[in-house]
Formats: structure tokens, C-alpha cells, sequence
């Protein structure tokens, strides 16, 4: 055979080989890219249910108290119409897509809604619609295999019990889909000798305990406590410094029960000590005297008046947070010490103080008593999804957490060391609360997907993905939603993922990743606008907060900013100085680099600030009015002309985007819009703010305390022993924790004010 | 017989030096153009989301970014929230969004105003979807047909989608 024929031959043989070959390759390419795009439309619809549920909750409209439960279901359905319109199939098509997800998580700040079929008994009617009940007012449901849902006869009121019955065991069954009743990330524990409790945790160090507690006496003690978990000693200067209103007997009536006023309340206050303000606030019936079964008598007395005792009642006057609210409010404590930093901020110093007791209370309480394994067995340890097959992954985590003996509440050990930081990500409290919040989440969502693949009669088997690490740092890190899509048909596969969006702004949860600082508030035409800047920004004036006293210095949480941003005019950078970008010709004015030219106002001035055209003599103002007439206070044209810079025009320069918020001040390109910059400060896993440097290499470093010193370390842990540049000056490192230790403080405080209603 | 196997084998030699490779490159191509169509097809939604308005302004550029190589047939449907539908209280937020029907309007309607007026208002919580498909055959597309027919690959079109929710209301 000669070459052609080999090649004929070959090619022959080749051709439809590479063909067969390349339509695989060609559908596996297309089911990749068709997988692609469900998960981006599955994200986007997401996203716009979370934005929806933004909106809504920070909108100027809402009425304080309302359900947070009317919010989940309108991001719902949001998420369901956004999705129907991403994939084409909007109006009534779009409920067909409920058949492809399973559940749908809705994460807050102290429990979950989970939006899944469930099943339902089918509810009877009367031929008017009404719902059918018996003369007892028991309703009816229809009998397995009927499918009319009218029963009774309006008129006559006669049901046909052969179709409807009242036995709920008998009733026909249907999934619907329904948002499930809140649950709360909480946890059980028991010893029978010693204590029965109940613990709802939150995302932050939030704790709500309520249960009983054997006392000295051996008699169980009911106590219900809520509170911020801190590492109490680390605040000092204010233990004695509570004051409680003062409350006079001016008589008897004739019945003989004292009569009694509040005294005036700026003058009639005593100072109490610290124990006795810790039994005052921890305890709603401690007083400091016996009572006594004489009704001439009255309790908590001293000087023969009575203190924060209601004799008539047998109540007290003021609760453990009116005691220290009110000593706040007087101007009694106006500082205190927290790890160092003097706070002076009101609401930062309510929260330290509340938070200070209530720690100091669990610690001494509850914290040589709770331990992880003492966890309800029949609710929580049975509770794991079945095992993800990763060693040491997250349900062995789970598992380890709730079978340890760690003292979860053990804060201090009896020689006052720090040994379980609430603030710390490593804490055993912290670990045991993650645990205890994702045993809840994975046991409610397996229990949906479970009941939703059983019966809804579906070709394929769904059930719970496996989160990964960074998955659950999502999930725990803020309120989100996470939504699962499973069993569309995706070109050779069939689509099965999850997506999970965290909301970034909103009004109910503050983070150290969505705080934000600047001097004051105002926008370009002010004479002190500044950026906002986040807390570890180069950028950030720390002498803005040498007047926190005063307020100058303003933080602001991410939800405060309006959250469609805007592009505004762009203000560009050169080397030397700042320009002005002005939209009608395209083209960039330098400033006069001393800002303020005037300090007062003509007329035909409005602002301070001027710009003329190179080319002619024309005068602006900074609304880029012209200024034809105006008159100099003091000097003269010439001297006024004399400051004057020469301004030149430059045709092109770079531009930057800049973003407007709600407050006018636009945010800092470098730490918000690029997020490209290098930070001054890090927060290190217990939560401490700690300075930073540059190794050789310019590697950012951090500095961490070590036996005998500090030490270096990079972001993976590794020690650095080199030389440091550019590290953070003790004055700067100090400046920034008391901004940040007053203003977390002061927004939580605020926060849980604010979020009163149920299920913030 | 000589002569028709020579033929055969020219043909054979043509199919794979010459086609294949084009087809590839087409392939690829297609595929560049996949990527800026939904570049653009995202920034555009996303310029409408934040600015709470279908501007002229905004619409030209859209066209713009479109990939040159082909002509594209966009297809815009507004979904606004109709205001009559949803619950209402007095002791409530008087709308939230999420809880009302929405309506559609389309590409026709949508240019027609945009000609007039040059700017389309929206309300944040309405729903923008644009979409895009090309009109032409590609390169690619007819090379796969000379190749293999009988699979019915010449439905292979370029084509890009992107859905938000408004988050402003348009001035």
C-alpha cells in the first residue's frame, strides 16, 4: 500500500474517533458551563432576597415591633421570583421551582426560620369556603382518598362524615410549603444534684440563661439572667462607684402601712460597695437587712430609711439595670478602665458595667458546675447528622464539644486566671456555643430535606451537602440566608448546590467587619469632610479620637450606610495635591492647596472654596457657580489675587471611584471601595487588637505576646525573628482599642435596645 | 480508482488541516464572546440596580460593550411591583418587598419610553432581567454543520442573562 492509502486509511479510522471524542468533550463543556450558570442565578436570586430583607428592615417605614417573620417570607418569596425570572420561567411557572428546593435556611442573630414542605392535614370547607367544625369547634379534615374539600352544608349545617372527620390520625396528608416556627440556638443542660437549665445563645457573646440552681440550702432557686459574656476583670475603675435611689418613709397611713416617696432624685442617692452592688443587681430580692414579718417595718434599711425596697408592694424599686443606668445617667460613673483603655462613653460604659455583673454572676454560678457533656441528651446529643467522613471535621467537632467535661462558663480559674475568653474564637465557650448552633442547624435542615425527598415523590434522592469550614464561618459569622437547588436537569448531571449570602448590612448584629469611623459627618461642601475608614486603615486621624468625650469622632455600622452607594463625583489624587473634578467640561481644577481662602462670605459667595480658569479670569465658587461681583472683607483685589494659586487645567488625570453614603461622607478608596491597603492593626483569634510591621521582605507581620516578651507572626502563625519596619507606634495602637472598645460597646448597647421585638 | 482514492485522501487532508483547526478557533471565539456578552449584559444590570433608572446613557454604553464580532438581539423585561396588590395595615409597614405581585413590562415598551423620556424610573424592589442571544450564524456554528449534521449542533447561539432586584428609586 503506498502512503495515501495509509493515510486514507488512518484518517479514515481517526476522524470519526476525534469526532465521537469531541461531542463528549463538547457536552461535558456545555454541562459545565449550564451547572455555571444555575449556581450565578441561584447566588444572584439569593442575593436579591437578602437585599430585599435589607430594605425592608432599615427602611424609614418600619413600625417598631413588627414581626421579623413578615420580613423572611417577603425575602422568600423575592429569592422564588428572582430565581423564575433569572431561569425564564416567571408568573405562575415559578412555583414549579419550589419543587427543586428542598429548604431554605434563614439565619438571624439568635435562631433560625427554615422555609421547607411540611406536612400538612387538608382542612375541610363548607360550600361558603369557611372552614368546617363541629358544634365544639373541633375542626374537620378531609379522609384519606377524598379530594372534594366541601363537607358541610352551610345552611343546614349537616357534614358527610364518610368524606371529613375530626380524628387528625385519619386526615389526609399534603406537603406545603411553610416557613417553620422560629427556632432559637439553644441547648439544654441538667445535673440532677445541682442545677437544670436552658441556654439561648446568639452570634456575638449574648447569652439568655434561665432554669434553677440549687442553693446553699439545698433548695432549687429559679433565675432567669440575659447578658453580654465578657472577661470581667478586665475592667476596673467603677466596682464602687453604683449608686441606688434612696426612698423616704414620711409616715403612716390609717391603715398602717407606711406611706413612702421617691426622694428627688438628683440628691437622694447612696453609694453602695462593690459586693453589695453586685447582690443588688444580680439578685431582684437581696437586701441588706432581714425582713421582718411586722408591717411597721420595712426592707433593706439603713439610717431608718429604706433603700430600693417598695414596702407596700415588697418590691424592688429599681432593677440591676435601672441601678446602673441610672448611676450612668447622674453622672455617678463617667469612666472606666477596660483592659487598659479609658472608656468614657455613656452607652459604652452601661454596657461594660451590665456586662461586667453578669459575667462576674455566670462565672461564679454556673461556671464550676455546667459542663459540655451535661448537654440534654434527648434533644441535643442524638441530634448529629450522620458522619461526614472527614477526621476531626465538623460533626467530630460537634461530638467532641458535647461529650467533653469543660466548665463552659468557667471564665476564671480560682486564682483569678483568664482560662475560657468569651471573646476568643478558641475559647472552649466559643467552641461549645458554634457547636451547640450547628448541631441545631444541621439537625432542623437534615430532618427537611429528609421529609422533603421522602414525599414529594421525586425521581432522585435529595440530602443534606456537607458544609465545609468556611461555609459555617459564613453561616455564624452574620444573618444570612442559605438556599439549597436540587434535581434540575443539567445537561449529562443533574444540578445539586447550595449558596449562602450574608447580609452586610443591617441593624440587628455588629461585627468588627462592618464598623466604620470618620471625624464628622458631612459632605464636600463642609470644611471637615473626611472619609470613613475602617478601624485598621492607615488613613485614620487617631487624634480625631482624642475628643471622644465630645463626640467629634463618629463610627457608623455598615447598616447606617444607604446601601446603593452611588458613584459620585469622582475627586482624583495626583501626587502633589488634590483636584475637582467638574462634570460639565470633562476637566480637572486643582484647589488651592491651602483650602480656606475666605473666611467670610459675601453675598455672592457661598462657600469658601475657589477656582478660576487658567485661561480667563473667571471666578467659581464650589458649586461651580460664577462669582462675578464680590467684595473682599479687608485687603484688596490684588492681595485676594495674591493667594491665588495658579490653577492649572489637566486634561486627563486617573480616576477614582468614590462612593457616596447616607451621610454624605464618601468612603475610603483604599480600605472600603479596593480594600487594597495595608492594615496598621490586626485582631489576633482571642479578639485583641494587636500592632503590625513589615518584615524584610514587606510581609505584614503582627506582634503577639509570648512567654518572656512578644514575638512576631505571620498570618499562618509562623515567628518571625528579623528586623520589623513600620511598626505601629504604642500612642497609635492605644488610640485605635479605646475608638474600638467604646464604639463595639456603645452600638451593642444600642443594638439591643433597639431589636426588642421577638426574633431579632 | 487511483484518482478517487487521491480525491478522497485531498478532502480527508482538507477536513483536518483546514477545517478543524478554523472550527477550534471559532469555538474559542464563540466562547470570548460568551464571557463579554455577560459582562456586559451583569455591569448593565448592575448599573440600573444602583442608579434606580433605565438611563440612555447607561443603555448606549451596554450596546457598546457588547463583542463586535456579532449582532445581538437584547431583550429587556422590567417587573415592577404593583402597588394595589399586598398587605396593608394600619400598625404595619405599608408596603414590604417581597409580599406584592409584580407586573411585567418588555423591550418595546421599555425603548419606546427610553426614546421619549431618555430615562426609565424604577422603585427599589422592582425586578430588571436583560438577556441577549446573537442573530448571526457563527463561524463556529457552520463549520459544525459541515461536520457533522446529523448530531444538530447549529443550535449553538452565544447568549448571556442577568436578574437584580432595583436597590434605589430612580430619580
Amino acid at each position: 500500500m503506498n502512503y495515501k492509502k495509509m493515510s486514507i486509511i488512518f484518517l479514515i479510522m481517526i476522524i470519526p474517533i476525534s469526532v465521537v471524542l469531541s461531542e463528549y468533550v463538547h457536552n461535558q463543556i456545555d454541562t459545565l458551563t449550564l451547572q455555571t450558570q444555575y449556581k450565578t442565578m441561584l447566588e444572584d436570586s439569593t442575593y436579591d432576597a437578602i437585599l430585599a430583607y435589607e430594605m425592608n428592615t432599615m427602611s424609614a417605614t418600619v413600625a417598631k415591633g413588627e414581626d421579623n417573620k413578615r420580613y423572611v417570607l417577603a425575602s422568600v418569596n423575592t429569592f422564588f421570583n428572582s430565581l423564575a425570572t433569572n431561569m425564564g420561567v416567571s408568573g405562575t411557572n415559578s412555583i414549579d421551582l419550589r419543587l427543586y428546593v428542598p429548604a431554605i435556611l434563614f439565619t438571624s442573630y439568635d435562631g433560625y426560620y427554615i422555609y421547607s414542605p411540611t406536612k400538612m392535614p387538608k382542612v375541610a370547607t363548607d360550600d361558603i369556603g369557611l372552614g368546617a367544625t363541629d358544634d365544639n369547634g373541633n375542626i374537620y379534615y378531609l379522609r384519606e382518598g377524598n379530594d372534594s374539600t366541601v363537607v358541610k352544608d352551610s345552611s343546614s349545617g349537616t357534614v358527610d362524615t364518610s368524606k371529613a372527620t375530626t380524628d387528625m390520625s385519619n386526615a389526609k396528608i399534603s406537603y406545603d410549603y411553610m416557613l417553620k416556627p422560629y427556632i432559637y440556638y439553644s441547648a439544654s443542660y441538667s445535673d440532677s444534684n445541682k442545677y437544670n437549665l436552658v441556654v439561648n445563645y446568639s452570634l456575638d457573646n449574648h447569652i439568655t440563661v434561665y432554669g434553677q440552681i440549687k442553693d446553699a440550702s439545698g433548695k432549687f432557686q429559679p433565675f432567669t439572667k440575659s447578658g453580654y459574656l465578657i472577661d470581667y476583670n478586665s475592667i476596673t475603675d467603677v466596682i464602687n462607684k453604683l449608686k441606688i435611689k434612696k426612698i423616704k418613709r414620711t409616715g403612716f397611713n390609717s391603715s398602717g402601712n407606711p406611706i413612702q416617696v421617691v426622694s428627688d432624685a438628683n440628691t437622694e442617692y447612696v453609694e453602695i460597695d462593690g459586693d453589695t452592688a453586685y447582690n443588688y443587681i444580680n439578685d431582684y430580692n437581696y437586701t441588706e437587712a432581714p425582713p421582718t414579718a411586722n408591717a411597721n417595718n420595712y426592707f433593706g434599711t439603713r439610717d431608718g430609711q429604706s433603700y430600693s425596697f417598695d414596702v407596700v408592694t415588697g418590691k424592688r424599686y429599681q432593677t440591676g439595670d435601672q441601678i446602673i443606668e441610672d448611676s450612668v445617667n447622674q453622672g455617678f460613673i463617667t469612666s472606666l478602665k477596660y483592659k487598659g483603655q479609658e472608656i468614657t462613653d455613656s452607652d459604652a460604659l452601661k454596657y461594660y458595667i451590665k456586662a461586667y455583673y453578669f459575667s462576674k454572676w455566670i462565672d461564679e454560678n454556673l461556671g464550676g458546675i455546667v459542663k459540655a457533656s451535661d448537654i440534654n441528651e434527648e434533644i441535643d446529643k442524638n441530634a448529629i447528622v450522620p458522619d461526614d467522613g472527614e477526621d476531626n471535621g465538623i460533626n467530630d467537632q460537634i461530638k467532641l464539644s458535647f461529650t467533653s467535661d469543660d466548665k463552659i462558663f468557667d471564665i476564671y480559674d480560682n486564682s483569678d486566671n483568664l482560662i475560657n475568653n468569651p471573646d476568643s474564637e478558641t475559647s472552649i465557650f466559643t467552641n461549645h456555643r458554634k457547636s451547640v448552633i450547628q448541631n441545631s442547624i444541621l439537625y432542623s435542615l437534615n430532618s427537611a430535606i429528609s421529609t422533603y425527598s421522602t414525599n414529594m415523590d421525586l425521581l432522585t434522592e435529595n440530602r443534606l451537602p456537607i458544609f465545609s469550614q468556611s461555609d459555617w464561618e459564613k453561616i455564624l459569622g452574620n444573618i444570612g440566608m442559605t438556599v439549597f437547588l436540587q434535581g434540575i436537569p443539567c445537561g449529562t448531571k443533574t444540578f445539586n448546590d447550595y449558596a449562602i449570602v450574608t447580609s452586610a448590612n443591617n441593624n440587628q448584629f455588629i461585627n468588627k467587619n462592618n464598623l466604620y469611623f470618620t471625624k464628622s459627618i458631612g459632605g464636600p461642601e463642609t470644611t471637615s469632610y473626611n472619609d470613613y475608614h475602617k478601624i485598621d486603615c492607615p488613613a485614620v486621624v487617631t487624634s480625631w479620637f482624642d475628643t471622644i468625650e465630645t463626640a467629634n469622632p463618629r463610627a457608623d455600622i455598615s447598616a447606617q450606610f444607604k446601601y446603593d452607594a452611588r458613584e459620585v463625583e469622582v475627586k482624583t489624587y495626583s501626587d502633589d495635591d488634590d483636584f475637582w473634578y467638574k462634570k460639565e467640561d470633562g476637566k480637572y481644577y486643582k484647589g488651592n492647596p491651602g483650602g480656606l481662602l475666605y473666611e467670610d462670605k459675601t453675598a455672592e459667595v457661598k462657600n469658601n472654596l475657589y477656582y478660576y480658569d487658567k485661561d480667563s479670569t473667571i471666578y467659581y465658587d464650589s458649586d461651580w457657580n460664577i462669582v462675578n461681583d464680590y467684595t473682599l472683607i479687608g485687603g484688596s483685589r490684588e492681595a485676594f489675587e495674591k493667594k491665588l494659586k495658579e490653577i492649572k487645567v489637566y486634561e486627563t488625570q486617573e480616576v477614582m471611584t468614590a462612593y457616596l453614603y447616607d451621610h454624605k461622607n464618601t468612603g475610603c478608596y483604599e480600605c472600603i471601595v479596593s480594600n487594597n491597603y495595608i492594615p496598621v492593626v490586626k485582631f489576633d483569634e482571642d479578639g485583641e487588637m494587636r500592632r503590625t510591621g513589615l518584615d524584610t521582605d514587606e510581609k505584614l507581620v503582627m506582634e503577639i505576646p509570648d512567654v518572656g516578651g512578644n514575638k512576631w507572626v505571620y498570618d499562618d502563625g509562623t515567628e518571625y525573628t528579623g528586623t520589623v519596619s513600620n511598626r505601629t507606634s504604642d500612642d497609635e495602637l492605644n488610640k485605635r482599642k479605646k475608638a474600638w472598645y467604646t464604639y463595639i460597646a456603645k452600638y451593642r448597647n444600642n443594638l439591643h435596645n433597639a431589636n426588642t421585638y421577638a426574633n431579632r | 480508482m487511483e484518482h478517487a482514492t487521491e480525491v478522497i485522501f485531498f478532502v480527508l487532508i482538507i477536513t483536518v488541516v483546514v477545517l478543524v483547526p478554523i472550527g477550534t478557533i471559532a469555538a474559542r471565539s464563540d466562547d470570548v464572546a460568551q464571557q463579554a456578552a455577560q459582562v456586559a449584559v451583569s455591569n448593565f444590570v448592575d448599573t440600573v440596580s444602583n442608579e434606580g433608572q433605565i438611563t440612555e446613557e447607561a443603555w448606549t454604553k451596554f450596546q457598546e460593550e457588547l463583542p463586535k464580532t456579532h449582532s445581538f438581539e437584547p431583550s429587556i423585561v422590567l417587573e415592577p411591583i404593583d402597588e394595589n396588590i399586598g398587605n396593608k395595615s394600619a400598625w404595619t409597614s405599608s408596603s414590604v418587598i417581597g409580599e406584592n405581585e409584580k407586573y411585567s413590562i418588555y423591550t418595546s415598551q421599555i425603548l419606546d419610553d427610553l426614546e421619549k423620556k431618555g430615562v426609565v424610573p424604577c422603585k427599589a424592589g422592582d425586578t430588571i432581567s436583560v438577556s441577549v442571544k446573537n442573530t448571526d450564524t457563527t463561524i463556529y456554528q457552520s463549520v459544525i454543520n459541515v461536520l457533522y449534521k446529523v448530531s444538530g449542533k447549529g443550535t449553538s447561539v452565544i447568549g448571556a442573562q442577568a436578574t437584580r432586584t432595583i436597590k434605589s428609586n430612580g430619580k
